[in-house]
């Protein structure tokens, strides 16, 4: 059993080692009860399978692929929830929202707004995994 | 990994969510599987039979919702492993499919460790109650297999003559309510009871025992098929509960008599079938079922019926003619008789009203018990040259000789009105099985006890005439006067002594029977039945016939009224 595991509650009140811009990692570390280098891991997986998105994104609200633009946009809400990427998991949720309610005008400024943030933790992940 | 470590399917098209799934499981001490689209979940659960499902519902391929209910379908009611939606889509229409496709439960991102442990508990906690559930069926299956095994074991494999007497047996459960039961009585006719209890299943089988040894016991010891309804309703009565009773026909075949003694109480119509096929007879229920009434009703009585040696009786309970189709249309009786009919003709009556109900039904499941027993009039009489006993040599001079004094000995002196209701024969088969012991030979001492009180009582205290037995109406028509004049009596009686006198290997039983009548011309008699014994196989001298047969000695003394019979045994040693 892993020695943190009697810690987990206590996750607000400890700085954690692991800083990542765009990520709360107390969240995404308590998410894996505390263990951190599977928490690395999954950044990692994290990043290899939706390091595309930012791109995929575009190119599905530019061709109204709406299917696509809908599954990609849950996937990664699901998982940048997980994670914890907090500021993330709120800009696909907008978009999410919008997407099932059809509201089509909306996908490409809250695309707008989920870019950078999407940017920031993709970035931030590499540069903290080429430093590990 | 020990072995009951339970095992968790994730199907999410996300590898990281499987892996932080895993993790969580890992916690609760799950060993795991992972799928990652719906198609190949199903497949999963199939080769791994986990005992719980962690089901995302956007995949590719297949998405969640499809592959619950595959899974759910699959799963029947045979393995219940739980099922949880885990999602970001937390829409209403999300919660209202998750149910519809058969989850068991939806998990909502985000959420925390804690909250996923708790739905995991929960669920486990529901899961744990399907396997109470399951492992109690089983059990419960099980008992209940082996208690039919050891009931049918009690009842139906110690019937008498099953090769002859055809039976349909499908019950609806496992227990059957209906019974049949066929026992042997000790002067060769057969009794047959086909019995229908309230309801099915195991709570209306367990009368099924006492009927049983009541119905082969008092049988066996001679009782009539009266005193044996008689007996049969008061212990019903006494034992069943308020809302169980026993709807039963009864049959005494008498091969020798050319007489069918039947009592129907709330069953379907039975049947006299000739060879032909066709009804000669139907047995109308003329009695409310057993262990209703504390007594039966006070005009209760067998019914008598001549029979044809090739002719058949037949009953039914009423599982066969209330079968229902999907139509829900009744089987009923004139599909039933008319398949009788033809199976009688064609030697299959069983196969026949098999196929018929099957075709009828069309695999519509059976509500009650469906029942049949037909039995043949003929071949149920002893083999009177074969039992009569030979008197071996080992009994010595000194045997015969030291007669004066019996081990012991027993009187009964009946009178008037008794001579109605009291039957003294299995009384005295009693005393004399208390004392000496049971044993094949007192069969046919039983034989001759029977005989000589029967003619004492009818042709003596009654008056009666054999020749009444020649009529056309034949038996039946004597049985019917006998019981007018039984009705009226109230004087006159039978006095019945038994002396028993040990030998060294077997035994001696003096028997004499003195009655009120008037006594007959005995040499007349005699000579008469065995000059029609030489001719014809006229019924009325066969008892006395039979009787000089098993006998070391017979006579007739004081008119007629007074008859003294000595029955020698040898103990084969």
């Amino acid at each position: 059993m892993n020695d943190n595991f009697s810690d987990l509650d206590l996750h607000d009140e400890q700085t954690p080692e692991i800083q990542i811009d765009g990520i709360d990692s107390a969240i995404g570390i308590n998410n894996v009860l505390g263990d951190e280098a599977l928490f690395l891991e999954i950044l990692a997986m994290f990043y290899e399978d939706h390091n595309e998105d930012g791109k995929k994104l575009e190119q599905a609200i530019s061709t109204e692929d709406y299917t696509a633009l809908k599954h990609i946009v849950h996937t990664l809400k699901g998982v940048s929830s997980s994670v914890g990427a907090t500021s993330l998991f709120e800009c696909t949720k907008a978009l999410d929202e919008a997407i099932n309610k059809n509201i089509s005008d909306d996908y490409a400024p809250l695309y707008q707004t989920l870019l950078p943030e999407f940017n920031k933790v993709m970035d931030s992940i590499s540069a903290k995994l080429i430093k590990t | 990994m020990s072995s009951n470590q339970k095992l968790a399917l994730i199907v999410d098209d996300s590898k990281t969510q499987c892996k932080i799934l895993t993790k969580l499981l890992e916690e609760e001490h799950y060993s795991v599987i992972e799928a990652n689209d719906g198609s190949s979940g199903v497949q999963k659960y199939i080769s791994h039979k986990p005992d719980l499902v962690l089901m995302d519902i956007n995949m590719p391929i297949m998405d969640g919702f499809e592959a619950a209910r595959q899974i759910k379908k699959l799963s029947g009611t045979k393995d219940l492993a739980p099922l949880i939606f885990i999602t970001s889509m937390d829409t209403d229409q999300a919660f209202i499919d998750s149910v519809d496709s058969g989850g068991d439960g939806i998990l909502v991102r985000p959420f925390s460790p804690n909250v996923f442990k708790a739905k995991i508990k929960s669920i486990q906690r529901i899961s744990n109650l399907y396997q109470q559930v399951k492992t109690l069926q089983q059990e419960q299956q099980q008992d209940a297999e082996l208690a039919e095994k050891m009931m049918s074991e009690v009842i139906e494999s110690r019937n008498f003559a099953l090769d002859r007497v055809q039976v349909i047996k499908k019950a609806a459960t496992i227990f059957s309510g209906d019974i049949q039961l066929t026992a042997l009585c000790p002067n060769g006719d057969i009794h047959v009871l086909l019995g229908d209890f309230t309801g099915h299943g195991l709570r209306s089988s367990i009368g099924a025992i006492p009927v049983t040894e009541t119905f082969r016991a008092m049988t066996k010891k001679g009782f009539s098929l009266f005193e044996i309804v008689i007996q049969l309703n008061k212990q019903l009565n006494h034992l069943l509960p308020a809302d169980l009773f026993f709807a039963a026909s009864f049959v005494c075949i008498s091969h020798h008599e050319k007489s069918a003694y039947i009592f129907n109480a709330g069953l379907p119509d039975g049947y006299l079938y000739n060879d032909k096929g066709q009804i000669r007879k139907r047995f109308e229920s003329s009695h409310p079922p057993l262990g209703i009434l504390r007594e039966l009703l006070p005009d209760a009585k067998v019914e008598v019926i001549d029979i044809d040696l090739s002719d058949s009786v037949v009953f039914i309970s009423d599982g066969i003619i209330e079968a229902r189709n999907e139509q829900g249309e009744l089987f009923g009786v004139e599909r039933f008789e008319n398949a009788a009919t033809e199976g009688i003709t064609g030697n299959n009556l069983v196969s026949t009203v098999n196929e018929r109900l099957e075709v009828f039904c069309l695999g519509v499941p059976q509500e009650d018990d469906i029942s049949l027993v037909a039995i043949p009039c003929h071949g149920w009489i002893k083999d009177i040259v074969n039992t009569k006993p030979v008197i071996p040599e080992s009994l010595n001079e000194q045997d015969f000789n030291r007669q004066s004094t019996p081990a012991w000995s027993w009187h009964l002196h009946l009178t008037g009105k008794l001579l109605k209701t009291v039957n003294p024969i299995p009384m005295i088969m009693n005393q004399i099985n208390d004392i000496e012991g049971a044993g094949e030979h007192w069969h046919n001492l039983y034989t001759i006890l029977t005989e000589l009180f029967i003619n004492s009582l009818d042709h003596g205290v009654l008056g009666l005439s054999s020749s009444l037995k020649k009529s056309p109406e034949g038996f039946s028509q004597y049985f019917n006067e006998r019981t007018n004049r039984l009705d009226k009596l109230d004087s006159g009686y039978v006095l019945i002594s038994l002396k028993y006198f040990p030998f060294s290997e077997g035994g001696k039983m003096v028997v004499n029977i003195k009655d009120s009548g008037k006594g007959f011309n005995i040499l007349k008699v005699m000579k008469s039945n065995t000059e029609q014994l030489a001719t014809s196989h006229a019924l009325s001298g066969r008892g006395i016939e039979l009787v000089n047969q098993l006998c070391d000695t017979l006579e007739y003394i004081e008119e007629g009224t007074s008859v003294t019979a000595s029955y020698v045994w040898h103990n084969k040693s």
